[in-house]
């Protein structure tokens, strides 16, 4: 027989219990985690029924010359909304590209103080953007700007996002308490 | 203050934010800001006028949402097992060579990263498949790991590849003639791979031995299962190089069809559908992140006109170009020890682009040089996804495979660190390699 044929389920990459949760977070922490979890499929089924919506254009054009209308406008309007609602589940899991080569000889304790300072910016950051992006849906909204083929309103795809950078500073909040308190707590 | 002094500056500033461990994007995003304020005379208003739209833009850009889709379209391939049918496949045509598993590794990498374009998530899946195998086969340790962490770089250097998407992006270069430019060398990199494992076990056979030799009913059985991916890559490929579909529709389609190969064939449920949706918001995020900050930080650089005044300078200063192009590649291997391939793209093509494309190299028309840079840029960040300290695919491979020391692994790794090295030479000095491709398909 060949070694091939059989593989071990265990071992073959199956996808590994995604409820599991992060480890370690609070009551605060759950629900935070519920929140940006939510969030973050729920941007992920929008991408999917783009992906649909896109298929369903492209055979519409192909085959019978009737795309989708405004089929592209749709797809940056959710794509946007979509990929900001992304970032909190990011940031929560700890999903940060950061260079960790220079601290690796430093300790437990002063790892999570320059963790927790570095989460403190990530909730500036959500904030900040949070804020100019509202600011900017709110002029948008006075102005009546709307899209060109669908007359969709563009200030709403701009609110939609206003969320998901809430969510991200909310995760940086609570991470950056989440590394202070673990560097009090672990030995010097 | 000159410009170059400026940019300098930044960098500078930037290099501490990241030494203290701040995520890359939230770095180069302050950066950017505090050097915007700065450069524009200390007023905030025009910052805070400007960062209204700055999510929006980078978000809804048409040609930036193919990220998330070939993000998707990955995830659906990863948690869809048609890892399992890659392996299956290759190893059923070189399994009873010495090494031969090895070689199907390399393989089954290969074909993964057709599909796929991330490295980190080609090195996981496939190790996850094949590190069990090898080690059933009786192949040594380091040759095990030090394959699959090499053959993980296959998977962004077979387009699809993000790191690609962001240089297209940067540079205004049509995406669908850098995946045709990054296929050939891709390809190279594959029998690279594969010569690098002949000879290591030609010198030590105990390392790599035969396997039994499967009989055809098997092979044409495995060929069967692999139909379906070779088929959504020509229609990624193709329909985006031929013009049949743009880059972003020809990966929805790929999405969608790597989706349904995951339900119908690898029989995914609800749990595989969570974690496809959840690894494709936490990689989104990721590159997001990254892109927003870098955005806010080559506006900064470009008010402070740095990029401009080094390309003048470069080209003045009558250095040989060739000289210049290896002060950049080896200004990327060392960045390649501490940072992350997407960061350094994002990080270093808005300063070194005009560089390059002021400079004369073989003759090249503008459109292939960049091109040809875009490639060779492609090819010398990803070897910092193998090369100590970082190496992350070597960790990711280590981790998995528990009983090999991180050592060997690194050991493991070297000859293919050497392959990579001669074939980025090769590039440099043969631009025709990634070009030839473009040439011959040019509609």
């Amino acid at each position: 027989m060949n070694a091939v044929a059989e593989l071990p389920i265990a071992e073959t990459g199956e996808p590994r219990a995604a409820h599991a949760g992060i480890d370690g977070l609070g009551r605060w922490g759950r629900r935070l985690e519920a929140a940006c979890k939510g969030s973050a499929i729920a941007g992920s089924l929008v991408f999917v029924a783009l992906v649909a919506m896109s298929i369903v254009s492209i055979s519409g054009r192909k085959l019978a010359s009737t795309p989708v209308p405004g089929d592209v406008e749709m797809l940056q309007l959710c794509a946007a909304f979509a990929s900001a609602s992304f970032f909190g589940w990011c940031h929560l899991n700890q999903g940060d590209v950061k260079v960790d080569f220079f601290t690796e000889w430093l300790g437990e304790r002063q790892v999570h103080a320059l963790d927790s300072l570095g989460s403190l910016l990530v909730a500036a950051f959500g904030a900040l953007i949070a804020w100019r992006t509202a600011a900017g849906a709110a002029s948008l909204h006075a102005a009546g700007e709307t899209t060109m083929i669908l007359g969709a309103p563009v200030w709403l795809g701009q609110a939609l996002m206003v969320p998901g950078f809430a969510l991200l500073a909310l995760a940086g909040l609570y991470r950056a308490a989440w590394h202070l308190r673990h560097a009090l707590r672990s030995a010097p | 203050m000159t410009g170059i002094a400026a940019g300098l500056v930044l960098f500078a500033l930037l290099m501490g934010l990241l030494v203290l461990r701040v995520p890359i994007g939230i770095a180069m995003f302050a950066i950017g800001a505090g050097g915007y304020v700065w450069l524009t005379g200390g007023e905030l208003a025009p910052l805070l006028n400007s960062l209204k739209n700055l999510a929006y833009a980078r978000l809804s850009n048409y040609d930036l949402i193919v990220i998330p889709l070939f993000l998707l379209m990955g995830q659906f391939a990863t948690h869809g097992g048609l890892s399992r049918a890659l392996f299956r496949f290759v190893n059923a045509f070189m399994g009873h060579w010495r090494g031969g598993v090895a070689m199907a590794s390399v393989g089954a990498c290969a074909g993964f990263g057709a599909i796929c374009g991330s490295s980190l998530a080609t090195a996981a899946t496939m190790g996850q498949v094949a590190l069990p195998e090898l080690k059933r086969a009786g192949y040594a340790g380091s040759l095990a790991t030090g394959t699959l962490a090499a053959g993980g770089t296959l998977g962004i250097m077979i387009p699809p590849s993000v790191p690609l998407v962001i240089y297209a992006i940067l540079t205004q270069e049509s995406i669908g003639k850098l995946f045709m430019a990054a296929v050939l060398p891709g390809v190279i990199a594959m029998v690279g791979y594969m010569l690098v494992i002949r000879i290591v076990v030609a010198c030590k056979p105990s390392m790599g031995p035969a396997g039994p030799r499967a009989p055809w009913s098997e092979r044409l059985r495995a060929l069967g299962a692999v139909l379906p991916v070779l088929a959504v890559f020509l229609v990624v490929i193709v329909g985006i190089y031929g013009g049949w579909a743009n880059p972003t529709e020809a990966a929805a389609i790929g999405a969608a069809a790597c989706g349904v190969l995951a339900v119908v064939n690898g029989g995914m449920r609800w749990e595989g559908l969570i974690a496809t949706a959840l690894g494709t918001a936490q990689a989104s995020a990721m590159i997001f992140l990254v892109l927003i900050g870098a955005d806010q930080l080559n506006t900064a650089l470009a008010v402070s006109q740095m990029p401009a005044e080094l390309a003048a300078w470069v080209k003045g200063s009558g250095l040989p170009p060739l000289l210049v192009m290896t002060a950049i590649l080896v200004t990327y291997i060392l960045l390649g020890c501490v940072m992350d391939s997407l960061a350094m793209i994002l990080l270093t093509i808005p300063v070194f682009y005009p560089v390059v494309m002021g400079l004369e190299f073989w003759d090249l028309t503008p459109t292939d040089k960049s091109i040809w840079f875009g490639i060779l840029a492609l090819m010398v960040v990803e070897i910092g996804l193998v090369h100590p300290p970082v190496g992350m695919n070597v960790y990711v491979i280590n981790r998995l495979a528990k009983t090999v020391p991180l050592v060997e692994t690194f050991k493991g790794v070297m000859p293919f660190l050497l392959s990579d090295f001669v074939r980025i030479v090769a590039l440099v000095f043969f631009p025709a390699l990634s070009l030839v491709l473009v040439r011959t398909f040019h509609t």
